[in-house]
């Protein structure tokens, strides 16, 4: 690791303003299964060294291949020909300068991920779930690395991490249901929960029928309701914002909705937590919106001084982004439907898609299990249906939160979520016709 | 670019008892620039290498990925990763592999403009961009390329090396007008060097674009749903095939290896010779098509690529397919598995994919029209994870009244099953445009690039929303 600081020190001597240097180092293993049956393994060791660098204004974003002093001296130099071409970004204002000083994150490291039988995690998921369905598809990975920050900033801080994640879907007949779980530690890992919840799902969602199109109160699983707050989050991004693809533009201090929802960048066993952005501000809890009202925007320290506030500690050196996002629990019992009189319950969404993301009109399909729910009843399993409306309209009218929260990812959300089930009131829901 | 350690990790494989083994140096050498309201917001160059090896002991399928190239790191990973597949047989699939021929061979693709140029000629492109598309209040522009460089060896003689160069450029656009906005998203690829600067034609194309919708903007009114005529565009073709036709037809979805994330498919692997589409339809994939965003000649498996043609005249014709798949339907590959990196599994994947042109000329396609909607691009699509049912959200689209645009219409929703669409197909048009993608599946996610296209279609009877 000693290379960070070479190369730090070689750009402070060609004249680098601002200098940010990051190893990273990650052994992982992989395994994917298919109609009940590890289809491939993975096994991986990586290491990377990101490089940036601004020579007053003049920014490059960089990598070193090869991890040696040679090869840093020719990067260096090439860097030094790079910046010349490029101009100055007038809206660039600097890395953090302060002095910090980290707390170690809880529940982050856990030796027993180091070496652990993959094969039976996987076989015990799967068993679960085949309990009630036919055939389970998905993957279980295993991650140990560790990461060095250098800076011009004085930033000098090391971190160690551990992760595991088991995603398991279900098909029972023409039913199937998808479950997963995320964490830092091993025994909060839940395999054989997520088995039985992706089977279950499955079991109850067969002979769907085709969905009518309307409006519905619909209650939104913990899956899509982690892929609903990465959209949230994504859009109260400032990077987003200046681009004019958010549409919590213009929306600063003003009510959009009810909820809280956090970014909490040091949450203990939090699958996405860090000790320090990549600027190397500690990273800390941030209500982005609380009881309704948006609060602030996801900030680096550039972007903060750019709009006349103060870093929240997301730094991405290009896009602020959210380490780990909870929406915070109601008091809501789990599946309780009993005000609903014309709803919806969505186990899944996939394919989010907008038509336009500064007025935030979008559309979203609905997969896996589904359910109508009547007077306060679940009835039948639906399918063929498609969730088309606006993400503003859809955060504005969460009515109800319940109080059982569940840390997971998403395939199409980078951002683990800790989230419990939500109520949301009169949502479109279109579907094609012929 | 360490092929002597690629050679390593093959014999190291084999001493193993690996059945199969392979291995894949990959070397790329890219630049990222990217613009934001008119500053140069990413300056960007990154040189990686690694090695990604696939395997089969004891018929378990394993993979491992290392960019470090250091013998005894190599050797320690080599050994975790086989203990690993020897365990994973407890309860692993036997995967079998397509008999495939082995080739020798060296191929690259000619740049008349070079990649490797400073980067003050890279940022001046994005530069005249985003001044002509100054009608736009927020712009974000980005330009990359990149050379990769691979060196494919496996156990039954196969050595392919090849250089592929490519540049990308993708542009999100937004017009307000009187407290309105809209948005306009694309992105071109293409495999060769920066002359694909002058054939995109982008300083021409995005004012007139931009012109349009702002236009638009102001006067377009919602269309009263009901049934009528569509004809698309070749942007919105080109999206049809790609997630109407092409994945279906991605036999590993087939087969369900894909369930969990990407998806499975509404195709059966007994629906070749069913009819799906009309029969002026057909569609292809074709990874030679030259200077295609998904070009290549051979692929992540080393089988030599070919022209597939999914739909032959509305009928399922093949599927695309790696050699595991092959396998399974008892015939060989036809050169499909892709990998976006030495450190992914190579996928069935497209490449090119696009439908033949027809007969008609555009005057031909709209003189037929008594009533119906002309979906020029679009912005909003998606469609679920069996490939049933689509939507494309018109971005500048008209009306067309007895054969002529009349007026601009917003926002109109094409919301449709895939053999309702391909099923009301009646003209083809002769002209051929393409668009890139960058088309996402995997889990780990493996983004890959493809180009999607085709000419103007007409469709009869489509409920318009």
């Amino acid at each position: 690791m000693r290379i960070a600081y070479y190369t730090r020190d070689k750009l402070l001597k060609l004249g680098a303003s601002d200098v940010l240097v990051k190893y990273g180092q990650v052994e992982a293993s992989h395994v994917k299964f298919s109609n009940n049956q590890i289809v491939k393994t993975g096994s991986e060791v990586l290491e990377s060294l990101s490089v940036f660098a601004s020579f007053k204004g003049r920014l490059v974003f960089t990598n070193l291949k090869n991890l040696n002093e040679k090869s840093a001296d020719e990067l260096v130099k090439q860097i030094g020909k790079f910046v010349k071409h490029v101009p100055v970004n007038k809206e660039y204002k600097g890395i953090a300068r302060e002095k910090f000083s980290y707390k170690k994150l809880e529940d982050c490291y856990d030796k027993k991920i180091i070496d652990l039988d993959e094969v039976d995690i996987v076989r015990k998921g799967i068993n679960r779930a085949l309990e009630k369905a036919e055939r389970t598809n998905g993957v279980f990975d295993r991650t140990v690395g560790k990461a060095l920050l250098v800076g011009s900033n004085g930033v000098e801080r090391e971190e160690e991490f551990t992760g595991v994640y088991f995603s398991l879907r279900s098909f029972y007949k023409d039913g199937s249901g998808h479950s997963n779980s995320c964490s830092r530690m091993l025994n909060k890992l839940e395999v054989e929960k997520s088995g039985e919840e992706s089977g279950t799902l499955a079991r109850e969602s067969v002979n769907p029928v085709n969905g009518v199109a309307g409006k519905y109160d619909i209650v939104f699983g913990t899956m899509p309701t982690c892929v609903l707050v990465n959209h949230f989050m994504e859009h109260a991004s400032i990077g987003n914002v200046e681009a004019g693809l958010s549409f919590l533009s213009g929306k600063l201090g003003k009510d959009v909705g009810k909820v809280t929802i956090a970014d909490y960048g040091n949450m203990p066993n939090g699958y996405g937590s860090s000790e320090f952005d990549e600027e190397g501000v500690p990273t800390r809890k941030t209500n982005v919106i609380e009881d309704g009202k948006l609060k602030t925007y996801l900030h680096n320290t550039s972007s903060a001084l750019r709009h006349k506030t103060k870093t929240t500690g997301n730094a991405g050196l290009i896009n602020p982004n959210a380490w780990n996002i909870v929406l915070e629990k109601g008091k809501c019992e789990q599946g309780n439907v009993e005000d609903i009189k014309r709803g919806l319950y969505i186990s899944n969404i996939w394919y989010t898609r907008y038509q336009n993301y500064a007025t935030g009109d979008f559309s979203t399909i609905p997969r896996d299990a589904a359910f109508i729910i009547e007077n306060g009843q679940f009835k039948q399993a639906v399918k063929n249906i498609r969730i088309s409306d606006n993400m503003l309209n859809i955060l504005k009218n969460i009515d109800r939160v319940g109080k059982e929260v569940k840390q997971l990812r998403n395939w199409e959300s980078d951002i683990s979520a800790v989230v419990p089930e939500i109520l949301v009131r009169n949502v479109n829901v279109s579907r094609a016709e012929g | 670019m360490h092929e002597d350690i690629a050679d390593y990790v093959l014999k190291l494989l084999i001493e193993n008892k690996a059945e199969y083994a392979e291995v894949r140096l990959e070397h790329d050498n890219g630049n990222v620039f990217s613009l934001k309201n008119s500053v140069l917001e990413v300056s960007a160059f990154e040189d990686t290498a690694g090695i990604g090896a696939r395997y089969l002991i004891n018929k378990n399928l394993g993979f491992l990925d290392i960019n470090v190239f250091d013998k005894d790191k190599i050797k320690q990973l080599v050994e975790k990763s086989l203990r690993l597949t020897k365990n994973s047989g407890k309860i692993g699939e036997k995967v079998e592999l397509s008999k495939e021929d082995a080739h020798k061979v060296t191929y690259s693709v000619k740049q008349k403009v070079k990649i490797e140029q400073n980067p003050e000629f890279k940022i001046e492109k994005l530069k005249e961009l985003d001044k002509c598309a100054k009608l736009a209040k927020s712009r974000l522009l980005h330009l990359s390329d990149n050379i990769t460089r691979k060196y494919f060896i496996n156990s039954e003689g196969s050595k392919i090396i090849a250089e592929l160069p490519r540049v990308n450029v993708y542009y999100f656009l937004t017009v307000q007008e009187n407290g309105k906005s809209i948005q306009r998203f694309l992105q071109h690829g293409y495999t060769g060097g920066y002359e694909c600067w002058k054939k995109w034609n982008l300083l021409e194309q995005v004012p007139e674009e931009l012109k349009a919708l702002k236009k638009n903007l102001l006067i377009a009114k919602k269309i009263k749903p009901g049934k009528m005529d569509v004809i698309t565009g070749a942007e919105v073709t080109g999206i049809a095939v790609h997630e109407s036709c092409g994945h279906p037809y991605e036999a590993d979805r087939i087969f369900g290896r894909e369930g969990a994330q990407a998806g499975e498919s509404f195709v059966k692997k007994e629906d070749i010779g069913k009819r799906i589409g009309s029969n002026c339809v057909t569609i292809v994939d074709d990874p030679t098509l030259e200077n295609g965003f998904g070009y290549y000649l051979y692929d992540d498996e080393g089988v030599k690529a070919r022209r597939k043609v999914l739909m032959k005249n509305g009928i399922v014709n093949e599927f695309l397919h790696n050699r595991e798949t092959a396998a399974t339907m008892g015939i060989k590959s036809n050169g499909g598995a892709r990998a976006n990196g030495y450190d992914k599994e190579p996928l069935v994947r497209m490449s090119n994919t696009f439908v033949l042109p027809g007969n008609y000329n555009e005057d031909e396609i709209f003189e037929g029209v008594k009533k119906g909607v002309y979906f020029k691009n679009f912005m909003e699509w998606n469609i679920d994870d069996k490939r049933w049912q689509q939507k494309y959200v018109g971005n500048e689209a008209y009306l067309i009244e007895n054969g002529r645009i009349t007026k601009p219409v917003k926002a109109p929703i094409l919301e449709i099953t895939t053999p309702g669409l391909w099923g009301s197909v009646d003209a083809v048009g002769k002209n051929m445009e393409y668009s890139a993608g960058t088309c996402g599946k995997g889990e780990p996610m493996q983004g890959i690039p493809a180009w999607m296209g085709g000419p103007m279609m007409r469709l009869r009877g489509i409920h318009i929303k």
